[in-house]
């Protein structure tokens, strides 16, 4: 299950400006960033559920809108309140993409 | 009439009245006014007498008398209708456009078009260049009437700047 969704992320975007960079210099190939980018994307998904422990909640004001499509659910939210123990993080407007979590999907 | 031929054409206003009779057993035996005169229609499939096309007369000058069709608009009518709007469509975009050109004209000299935008000079906030982004994987997503749950996982957040990470997330959001 190796996602491509967590290039848009800053580690993910910084990562690709910096290849694109490199491409630009000469100093490295296109296909070489591609591999880099899909290594990038095996270490994230392997990384994430192994290394992270942090569990949080949020309460939105609104959900303004959903939308379920190729099985992927995005919403945007308003007036946001993500929640971890004591620390509190508030947000008017919050975008939330999220791919299936099974077990059993596919690289995307 | 059988035999004769069919007079006025496509557009005639010649009305004929025409009468179906006959009897629930199939006879047809009715006295007849002297002007009518009955045909035999060749489409009953049954024997002579048990069922006829009765003409009653022809328009205007026959014994019945025509209601309908009198004051009907013919498709001459309709054609002239539709010229004058053609017409009254075309002096209605000449005046438009000839509208909207002084309007241009007279507005590059009065004010900037764009003077009734809507622009908001502040920011909200100090984030506006943030979209605050998570980006998980769904482990359900349950709705009931416009109440929505959230079991998220895995995800990055960058709110306000700022990178998160979380390893599951619940979430509660009307709609």
């Amino acid at each position: 299950m190796t996602y491509q969704l967590y290039r848009n992320t800053t580690l993910g975007n910084t990562l690709q400006e910096t290849l694109d960079e490199l491409i630009q210099y000469g100093q490295i190939t296109p296909q070489l960033a591609i591999k880099i980018l899909l290594l990038f994307d095996k270490s994230i998904n392997n990384a994430l559920p192994s290394r992270v422990r942090s569990r949080l909640t949020f309460k939105a004001g609104r959900l303004n809108t959903y939308r379920f499509c190729d099985n992927v659910w995005t919403f945007m939210l308003n007036d946001v309140e993500f929640r971890e123990v004591q620390e509190v993080a508030k947000v008017d407007k919050v975008k939330i993409v999220a791919c299936d979590g099974k077990n059993t999907e596919g690289k995307v | 009439m059988e035999g004769e031929e069919c007079s006025g054409g496509h557009y005639s206003k010649e009305r004929y009245t025409i009468l179906f009779l006959t009897f629930a057993n199939g006879k047809l035996e009715v006295s007849l006014p002297k002007t009518g005169s009955i045909m035999q229609s060749n489409n009953v499939a049954t024997s002579s007498n048990t069922g006829g096309v009765l003409v009653l007369g022809k328009g205007p000058t026959g014994m019945v008398r025509q209601i309908d069709g009198a004051d009907d608009s013919s498709d001459d009518d309709d054609d002239d209708e539709d010229e004058d709007d053609d017409a009254e469509e075309e002096e209605e975009n000449d005046e438009k456009d000839e509208e909207e050109e002084e309007e241009n004209e007279g507005g590059a000299e009065e004010e900037p078009l764009n003077s009734e935008d809507d622009v908001s000079d502040e920011d909200p906030t100090d984030l506006f260049d943030t979209d605050n982004v998570v980006v998980c994987q769904y482990d359900k997503i349950t709705r009931s009437r416009n109440k929505w749950k959230f079991y998220l996982k895995d995800g990055i957040m960058n709110l306000g700047g700022k990178d998160f990470v979380f390893q599951r997330a619940n979430g509660d959001a009307e709609w």
